[in-house]
């Protein structure tokens, strides 16, 4: 795999873009290599391996009209065919208004200092991969930690997977670009019994670099704790009550926060949160960040899919909305700049509480400490929220018994207006989000 | 409109062996080589085109082509399976992906040969959908744009259309050879409405393995058009839902998404297999009233979930999974099938070559009951009608399951009255299965939108019912009490 093939595909791409008369042209061409192995009772189950994927994107623009085109096959005659169609495809487009490709000024950097001034992100790990042999090694000892969790009974199975992608990016304003990644992966699936009743639960990690994936023994509690939580669970009454929400699940509030602000959604009005920019939606102990440059994390980058140069973004200060997150494309449709967020949020933050998690149960005589959300997101337009959930009824702070088969719905503006914040602290995918207590959602089971 | 004949669709063999620089025979040998020793195991070659037009704020707002190309290399050895991908379409790095997986699997078996007796036939024309100009797709589009504005609160609209060809080949470790042409189109018509303040987007789709004609032909995008509408000025209308236990009756087609989680999953080979499923020690048992019938058919003509073959190569078929309330069968792709010792299902299918097949469902249906649907809307004192849902998801080791409903509308004194909104049914498989006491004699399948994902891969599917009741076993939730 080279980028240097790669980057002669795209340069080709891009001179016969032009050729056929794009007037501006955005051009990708990427490779990736990955292996997993998935073991279970102690056996390999699965073997996984990507012995080559290459992949080729393209957008033009012809004036104002656009098309886009993908494709995975690389001969030279079929690259022109294809070239020729997009082009042709553009031309017979309606106008896009806000079409646009990022002039130098809005670009991180000179491309040629790109590599030196990403070096700080991390993304590729230095070190040899482990061989196949090791991850194996690895899978088995996860999976029977997990095993010798008290009450588990059955495994589903676990999985290390390793992989590597490098991908060239280059627009016709002179942007040039090219790096290389590397991911791994570790994850856990176990299944706790009491008499006829199963409950499963799991954990996964992934991170950039090898050393920096979670160890198998914290991996093994996780799953375990999570499969046996849920042992005896059983709805509760139909009900208004306070409801906490496990940083598991914390995350994704933040995600659907960050989609709502979303400057295509404030475009065509649905979004619930049109006009409140500079509202107080949250208490003023609360602040939200989005952070691209933190070394080694997935969401980290300096520049978006329109290769406009991203920056650390206060979304909500003091409990305050500061701003959208908008593409350049978005950022037209509004009459404001790009925020760089044309490739989605990058590592959302929300800041510390000064109550720790258990001061946070106390703090209500009963809650539902949920862990576990079945079912999509809430009606961004509206910000109504119904969903299936599981966790723990608590009284006082302590456990009285494991809960299933219940809804909980509210609406996410009500709901974040006197929301409290703990001191903890878990990381899921690219977000970072303490235990959120909220004064009164509907709960409906029995 | 024109039916061009192109060469992946009428000689699929040879469009896909064409790349490799070979022929089928030489194939053949070359995947037995890299095969040698497997029990069982198959090269999926596969080429696929698609092409997306979408309409919005009165412009195009996304117009692209995409093609892809590669092939999966499949090892099984017991219940080991290896399994190499790659889109580089050469000789040298099949065999590279045979020796790379003979050294992830060193032991050697005999090839186990697949048990099945019906023979090979098409539920869909081989043909490709991807003829129409982007000028000609445009004006289908635009004219559904026009037909909406005409609504009165309508202030925006979004129309697309895709269309997609994959061409597959499987070359058996036995030499066995098999290949299928499949066309797949969706049309989504949405429309946002405003009243005073409140906006909100009504969306219908609809599809099949055809071609565009389906969605060109007037009643199709007219009767997708007036339902998008009539879902956002309900919407609109749409007061709080109420929360609690309550009988629920679902409306035919759509609805079927809950047999297809409720029950669906719960009866793909695999989970069974590992004992994670809540239905694997009740085979044989009775699961549900004598009402109640339940098939999985990849046999319905041009539907998004059907197939000619699976993606291991079986025929599909029609499968009897509960007979008048019995658990009769589970669904099979090889590996679930040697080890129950069955025959094949045909659901063996993969999202394409960059994965191992694994147990799916195709489409899933309950049967016609015998009660007039009207009959049983009048039965029903008090409740919540569901015509429609955006979603659902399963645990099929504890049954639990979930969906949404975009809108819902309340029962009282047996009639439908007020949409309500925000509507989450929450349940567990065999208790649902349990109290379903009325079953109609309307059953059809969905309108083709569907999507199953499970193990992070995603397969078309279709589902359907007749109109149901289930007299309670689920729990709806909203952010209103009942008062009931």
């Amino acid at each position: 795999m080279s980028t240097r093939d790669d980057m002669r595909v795209a340069k080709r791409l891009m001179r016969l873009a032009k050729k056929y008369g794009a007037t501006g042209v955005t051009c990708s061409v990427s490779s990736s290599t990955n292996e997993a192995i998935e073991v279970r009772d102690q056996c390999v189950e699965k073997f996984e391996a990507t012995i080559g994927e290459r992949q080729l994107g393209l957008s033009v623009l012809v004036g104002k009209r656009e098309a886009s085109i993908e494709s995975e096959c690389f001969g030279a005659q079929h690259c022109e065919r294809l070239v020729e169609r997009v082009v042709a495809m553009a031309k017979v487009a309606t106008e896009n208004p806000y079409a646009a490709i990022a002039p130098r000024e809005l670009w991180p950097c000179d491309p040629a200092c790109l590599t030196e001034k990403e070096a700080f992100l991390e993304r590729c790990d230095k070190n040899p991969p482990p061989r196949i042999g090791e991850m194996k090694a690895l899978a088995l000892e996860l999976e029977r930690s997990a095993l010798h969790y008290p009450d588990v009974t059955k495994s589903s199975g676990a999985s290390v997977s390793r992989g590597m992608g490098t991908s060239v990016f280059m627009t016709s304003e002179g942007f040039i670009a090219e790096h290389k990644g590397t991911s791994y992966t570790k994850s856990v699936s176990m299944i706790a019994a009491r008499g006829s009743e199963m409950q499963s639960g799991g954990d996964y990690h992934s991170a950039r670099h090898f050393a920096d994936l979670r160890s198998n023994e914290e991996c093994a509690r996780r799953a375990g704790e999570s499969a046996v939580m849920l042992l005896g669970a059983k709805p509760i009454a139909t009900q208004v009550m306070p409801v906490i929400f496990d940083p598991r699940v914390a995350v994704r509030i933040l995600g659907w926060f960050f989609g709502a602000t979303n400057g295509r959604n404030v475009h065509f009005k649905s979004t619930f949160l049109l006009d409140k920019k500079y509202e107080q939606l949250f208490p003023d102990d609360v602040t939200i960040t989005d952070d691209p440059h933190i070394p080694r994390k997935f969401g980290s980058r300096l520049y978006d899919a329109e290769c406009v140069k991203t920056a650390r973004h206060e979304l909500v200060r003091n409990g305050r909305l500061m701003m959208w997150t908008t593409s350049m494309e978005s950022g037209l449709m509004l009459g404001i700049p790009s925020s760089g967020h044309a490739s989605g949020k990058s590592n959302l933050l929300l800041s510390f509480g000064s109550v720790t998690r258990a001061e946070l149960c106390r703090s209500v005589p009963t809650a539902f400490l949920v862990t576990g959300l079945l079912g999509h997101g809430p009606n961004i337009a509206t910000g109504d929220f119904s969903s299936g959930a599981e966790g723990l009824l608590l009284k006082d702070g302590e456990i009285i018994h494991p809960v299933n088969e219940v809804t909980i719905a509210g609406n996410l503006l009500d709901m974040w207006k006197t929301m409290r914040h703990g001191s903890d602290r878990e990381e899921y995918g690219s977000v970072s989000c303490p235990s959120l207590l909220f004064d009164r959602m509907t709960v409906s089971g029995a | 409109m024109k039916n061009i004949q192109i060469p992946h669709v009428t000689d699929p063999v040879a469009y896909l062996c064409a790349p490799l620089e070979t022929d089928s025979a030489r194939l053949c040998m070359v995947v037995g080589n890299a095969l040698h020793g497997a029990q069982d195991g198959e090269l999926f070659l596969e080429c696929e085109e698609s092409e997306r037009l979408s309409w919005k704020d009165g412009r195009i707002d996304g117009l692209s082509y995409g093609d892809s190309q590669g092939f999966g290399l499949r090892r099984v050895n017991g219940m080991f399976t290896g399994y190499a991908i790659s889109n580089r379409l050469t000789l040298a790095d099949i065999v590279r992906a045979g020796r790379k997986l003979a050294l992830a699997a060193p032991e050697k078996n005999v090839y186990c040969s697949v048990q099945y007796s019906w023979a090979l036939s098409t539920h869909y024309q081989l043909v490709s959908p991807l003829g129409l100009s982007v000028s000609e797709r445009l004006a289908i589009l635009v004219r559904v744009d026009e037909y909406l504005r005409r609504f009165p609160g309508v202030i925006n609209t979004n129309v697309s259309l895709s269309g997609s060809l994959q061409t597959i080949m499987i070359i058996r470790a036995d030499g066995y050879i098999t290949s299928d042409v499949r066309p797949l189109v969706r049309m989504d018509v949405g429309v946002q409405c405003e009243k005073g303040n409140k906006r909100e987007w009504g969306s219908v789709g609809f599809g099949g393995r055809t071609t565009y004609n389906k969605c060109v032909n007037d009643l199709a995008w007219v009767s997708a058009a007036n339902e998008a509408y009539k879902q956002s000025c309900d919407k609109l209308e749409a007061t709080a839902c109420p929360s609690g236990e309550m009988p629920v009756v679902l409306g035919p087609g759509w609805p079927g998404i809950i047999l297809h989680e409720a029950v669906g999953h719960g009866l793909e080979g695999d989970a069974v297999r590992k004992g994670e499923s809540v239905f694997a020690p009740l085979l044989n048992e009775r699961v549900a009233s004598d009402r109640v019938s339940v098939v999985d058919d990849g046999t319905v003509p041009d539907r998004r979930g059907s197939l000619n073959i699976d993606d291991e190569g079986t025929p599909t078929q029609l499968t009897l999974l509960i007979d008048r309330g019995k658990l009769v069968s589970f669904m099979h792709d090889r590996m679930s099938a040697r080890h129950f010792g069955v025959c094949p299902t045909g659901n063996g299918r993969r999202e394409s070559y960059e994965y191992a097949p694994i147990v799916r469902m195709t489409n899933t249906m309950m049967l016609s009951g015998e009660d007039d649907p009207e009959e049983i809307m009048r039965e029903t004192s008090h409740g919540l009608y569901m015509p429609a849902f955006s979603g659902g998801q399963v645990d099929t080791v504890t049954g639990k399951f979930v969906f949404e409903s975009p809108v819902a509308y309340l029962i009282e004194g047996g009639r439908v009255t007020r949409p309500v909104i925000g509507a989450t049914l929450i349940g567990n498989c065999v208790e649902a299965l349990k109290h379903i006491d009325r079953v109609g004699f309307d059953a059809c399948l969905d309108k083709g939108i569907g999507s199953c994902g499970k193990d992070g891969q995603s397969v078309p599917v279709g589902v359907g019912q007749p109109t149901l009741r289930m007299s309670g076993g689920v729990v709806v939730g909203g952010t209103e009490i009942n008062q009931s």
